[in-house]
């Protein structure tokens, strides 16, 4: 083995030092590996994957056919109660994904929401001087038109799994990272 | 040796038949090429700590997600470019694939049975024709009006180059052992002393990895590299087309692993003729498809390991380690030969 290095990008005194007869490896402060590591390392790769594909280990959670319980907090799919909201519309100004579109209900601008732009940041949650949206955990909705992601006032003033097309999912579980073992699913409750 | 002779007719036509389009042949082309995908696929999956494959066929494992996606393939839109050189553009893939199956008629893979077509000196021929297919490969690069197709021929065109030398001087070298050119007989003698790969263990390091390449297989996938050239030489290519060319890889790796385990690993060795032709047809190909399966398993799990190599480290490595050690399974076959 050699180390290939351009000898114009060098250090002046570096290049001075191997001029000298210094070791190079010691010189550049670099280890080779010793002959016969190649080999070594080949066999410790092949060695590992073999082990992976005779004893799985999978951190893929089986989703939908195992879900996970969401933890409090989640940011899921959101209502507007339209009778709380002051029509101040800085949900619509806050909105980094543009998803929020006001509508005219009784001389009150109300927000409507675009699911396919919403990115669930909780900006416009955040903000709300009112606390006008209520949110839920419910996240698993399924739209097969675009159209179907533009909601109307009426719709987006019912709660998510009144009206969003749903997924057919699994039982809920808590789901535990084992180490050595992969994932570990616990039943809720 | 009870070679059913060419002119044993009927019994000859039904073999051939069978030879051709049911065992070592087309059908068992299209089962193993689709279970060895779908293994590549679920193998990288278990080692990357994920499932691979699942949704289609669940109770299986998946094993059923080739075959959706071949059906996916042949339902697609075939989209022919412009500028493409249309008869070379249509033409290539299909001879590609045509000369790398051609050499299972040369094989013979069951004791006592002589291949379809039978020619005394049939390892040359097979080596012949299975070396022409790359030719096609870097036709369809020129053909496909693409630099990507352009970069990728060419870069099947370097490699094909450093590592065919030296397999095809490793496989030769072993003739000197066997002290014959004829791949049946390569077998008997096989059964006579040890296993090719006991007898010459170089020739059989060199052949192996030599094929892993010719196949583009992982470390050597450099041709078709999909994070750096899309598809390689089969870039333009869409729908079936492109299902077919993705399964020439695999084509010519079983075709391979047949060849390999033929002359190195004994073919259909633990049995010999018993006289018994159907019995002799069955159990001799499935030993030695046994065998060819698990070379291609192991092929197609050093996906999962390997890195890609980059084009100049692949090609020093072929011209200087792998040509090397051809040499020396040369020099060792005459070893062996001289102390036999």
């Amino acid at each position: 083995m050699s180390l290939r290095i351009v000898e114009e990008e060098m250090d002046p005194e570096i290049k001075e030092l191997i001029e000298k007869g210094f070791d190079k490896t010691k010189v550049l402060k670099v280890s080779l590996p010793k002959p016969g590591a190649v080999v070594q390392r080949n066999v410790d790769a092949l060695l590992t994957g073999f082990k992976y594909v005779v004893k799985p280990m999978r951190l893929t959670i089986d989703y939908p056919y195992k879900a996970v319980e969401y933890p409090e907090g989640y940011r899921g799919m959101f209502r507007v109660d339209d009778n709380k909201c002051v029509g101040c519309s800085l949900c619509d100004v806050v909105c980094p994904a543009d998803a929020i579109r006001l509508v005219l209900k009784d001389k009150k601008k109300v927000p409507v929401i675009n699911w396919g732009r919403c990115i669930f940041c909780y900006f416009c949650v955040d903000i709300c001087p009112v606390e006008a949206f209520e949110t839920t955990k419910y996240h698993d909705a399924v739209f097969t038109r675009f159209e179907d992601m533009l909601t109307t006032l009426e719709e987006f003033t019912k709660r998510p799994e009144d009206y969003v097309p749903m997924r057919k999912i699994g039982k809920k579980y808590k789901v535990v990272i084992d180490e050595y073992r992969g994932l570990r699913y616990e039943p809720v409750g | 040796m009870v070679y059913i002779g060419p002119l044993e007719i009927p019994g000859r036509l039904i073999y051939d038949f069978l030879h051709i389009f049911i065992l070592p042949g087309f059908g068992a082309i299209l089962v193993l090429v689709i279970l060895i995908i779908w293994a590549e696929r679920k193998i990288a999956g278990l080692v990357q700590l994920r499932y691979g494959p699942l949704h289609v066929s669940r109770r299986i494992g998946g094993a059923l997600q080739l075959i959706a996606d071949l059906i996916r393939y042949s339902l697609q839109e075939f989209i022919v470019p412009e500028n493409v050189d249309k008869i070379a553009y249509l033409m290539a893939p299909a001879l590609a694939l045509l000369f790398a199956v051609i050499p299972i008629a040369f094989m013979p893979t069951a004791p006592g049975i002589a291949p379809p077509i039978y020619v005394e000196p049939n390892l040359l021929l097979i080596l012949a024709v299975i070396s022409l297919a790359p030719i096609f490969v870097i036709v369809t690069g020129v053909a496909s009006d693409n630099k990507f197709a352009f970069i990728g021929s060419l870069r099947e065109a370097f490699l094909m180059i450093s590592y065919e030398i030296p397999f095809i001087i490793s496989i030769l070298s072993t003739a000197f052992i066997y002290g014959t050119l004829d791949l049946y007989k390569i077998v008997e003698a096989q059964s006579k002393a040890f296993l090719g790969v006991l007898l010459n263990p170089f020739a059989a390091l060199v052949a192996y990895i030599a094929i892993l390449r010719i196949t583009g297989r992982f470390p050597f996938e450099i041709s078709e590299a999909e994070s750096e050239l899309v598809m390689g030489p089969y870039t333009e290519y869409s729908g079936l087309m492109y299902g077919v060319a993705m399964g020439i890889g695999y084509i010519k790796l079983y075709v391979y692993s047949l060849l390999f385990s033929i002359v190195f690993l004994g073919g259909w060795l633990p049995i010999s003729s018993t006289g018994n032709i159907v019995f002799d047809y069955i159990l001799g190909n499935i030993i030695l498809l046994t065998k060819a399966s698990i070379l291609m398993l192991i092929a197609v799990f050093l996906r999962s390991v390997y890195p890609r190599y980059r084009i100049d480290q692949a090609v020093r490595l072929g011209w200087s380690l792998i040509l090397i050690l051809s040499g020396a399974a040369v020099a060792w076959s005459l070893i062996i030969h001289l102390i036999i």
